[in-house]
């Protein structure tokens, strides 16, 4: 238990982060992207089977703190804004290690108009200017298929593995998997997908990478499609670089029926979970009939700036992580 | 005992799992994605000696174990156990089993100082010093020449350890031996 008053972050830390919130700005100044700011307040939290949200009461009252701006600056773009970003607080209850703190910084940003191959490309080229202007130099930016890993690591299609066989997998790779409750549906699969994914695959992804085509299963509020293999993937991508999650993003979602059973799901995975079930942003779905067509991102800003300034723990890039609070 | 919580978890720290006192050597919290989170915890269990790899979901806890390492001086054994006495001027002894002592065995030298692990008061693992001085007890006189093993010769020290040594060294020599390799380090100057 750290008593100490002082930050994690030094005063140098402090200036580069403070010169990587400037570039940032001009990236989307320079693109007509406008900045906003929603309420960190909720009222609504996430049904995602693996978020818990933090909540406060306040008299009879439930407000959720939030898990990222998306369900705000959804509705804000259903409102005609444009294209819109915002930096932001963000919070996970429970999450807490070299790169995770409970509550973190989140860069998110909405494109109408662009695909999602369009919003790849410009989140390296943020990632390029940022590069560029702290350290003046350029780097190479890959990019990857979660088949293609997949199969490069396993031998095996990732969208058409039965649980028997990712268990088996996860056998041959000598992974310990006593968290997972093998519940035989969806979730129990994913769970096996991203232990077989992040245990094996994620560590390798040293050079910045975008990983595309996410397991159809996985694909939240991405839309989703069907790959050349005939396989159903997620419109989502990851991009990584030394091994860690940098950013999440989607072609987003805009039918609301499918988006309302989705959340079911998500519910009904919680209650098999034993977990509690978590009432839909009604506000939300009903948005989601005029929001227009985008490409959106979420990236982790403390981890940007982690890689930007090579350090290895979160504490060192914030200000004051939990144990210092 | 209390319990613990994946997220104190902390290297050193000691649990009880499938019934064996273990010991905490690494806790990574791990969360894929949008996935589930867990940690993966490397642990030593302390009964067997062997590392286990365990994941956790995040929250899950664990009960702590009554486990102590106490500084300990090697008295004597009468073929059944190996009795050690406390060095906190009590002269208390206790003794440990075959499976407790394990690969210390020989390293034993009367008076020397070892690391016992107690749990719930009795010993369950006995570690030595990084280094011990032994006395050679068995080896070929080494001749002058004979390089086929790379200029060293088997010796058998006075605990019953072999360990290769240089060819100069003799019967009734003592050496500095690193136990955590079993390697000759010098001769000690009597």
């Amino acid at each position: 238990m750290v008593v100490t008053w002082r930050p994690g972050i030094d005063a140098s830390t402090l200036r580069t982060r403070s010169r990587i919130y400037s570039i940032i700005r001009q990236f989307f100044d320079d693109r007509d992207v406008i900045e906003v700011t929603t309420p960190v307040l909720g009222a609504r939290g996430v049904s995602d089977l693996h978020i818990e949200s933090l909540t406060l009461h306040q008299g009879e009252q439930t407000f959720f703190l939030q898990s990222s701006p998306e369900y705000s600056m959804k509705r804000l773009l259903a409102s005609g804004s444009g294209s819109i970003y915002q930096i932001c607080p963000a919070f996970r209850a429970g999450e807490m290690g070299s790169r995770h703190n409970t509550e973190f910084a989140m860069l998110e940003w909405y494109r109408v108009g662009l695909s999602i191959d369009d919003l790849i490309m410009e989140v390296s080229n943020l990632v390029q200017s940022l590069v560029t202007a702290i350290h003046g130099k350029q780097i190479q930016i890959e990019h990857y298929s979660y088949a293609e890993l997949f199969i490069g690591r396993f031998g095996q299609n990732p969208h058409t593995a039965t649980l028997a066989e990712l268990r088996q997998l996860i056998e041959q790779a000598g992974l310990a998997s006593d968290h997972i409750d093998n519940i035989g549906d969806d979730a129990t699969s994913n769970a096996y997908l991203d232990l077989l994914f992040s245990s094996s695959i994620e560590p390798e992804l040293q050079n910045p990478a975008f990983v595309s085509d996410f397991p159809g299963s996985q694909a939240a509020l991405a839309k989703k499609a069907v790959n050349e293999s005939g396989d159903e993937v997620a419109r989502r991508f990851e991009f990584y670089w030394r091994g860690v999650e940098l950013a999440n993003g989607y072609d987003e979602l805009t039918n609301a029926e499918e988006l309302g059973s989705r959340f079911d799901e998500n519910n009904i995975s919680r209650t098999a979970r034993g977990l509690p079930v978590v009432a839909s942003d009604e506000k939300l779905l009903a948005s989601m009939s005029k929001l227009p067509d985008c490409a959106g991102v979420a990236v982790g800003l403390d981890r940007l700036v982690m890689l930007l300034c090579e350090k290895t723990s979160i504490d060192e890039v914030i200000a004051f992580s939990q144990q210092r609070l | 005992m209390a319990t613990f919580s994946t997220n104190e978890f902390k290297s050193g720290l000691k649990v009880m799992l499938e019934g064996d006192p273990c010991s905490i050597l690494e806790n990574e919290f791990v969360k894929p994605g949008k996935g589930q989170a867990f940690n993966r915890v490397k642990m030593r269990n302390l009964k067997s000696g062997k590392v286990w790899e365990r994941t956790f979901k995040s929250g899950e806890s664990l009960e702590g174990a009554d486990v102590m390492d106490l500084d300990m001086e090697y008295v004597y054994n009468d073929g059944e156990y190996w009795h050690f006495m406390k060095t906190d001027g009590s002269f208390e002894q206790l003794g440990a089993d075959e499976a407790a002592v394990g690969d210390c065995i020989r390293w034993l030298k009367e008076q020397d100082s070892y690391l016992v692990t107690l749990w719930n008061d009795a010993p369950i693992a006995v570690t030595p010093a990084n280094f011990v001085e032994l006395e050679v007890a068995e080896t070929d006189p080494g001749l002058k020449g004979d390089t086929a093993q790379g200029g060293t010769k088997p010796a058998t020290l006075s605990t019953g350890a072999v360990v290769k040594v240089p060819l100069f060294i003799n019967i009734g020599e003592v050496i500095r031996v690193d136990t955590r390799t079993g390697e000759y380090q010098n001769r000690v100057k009597t």
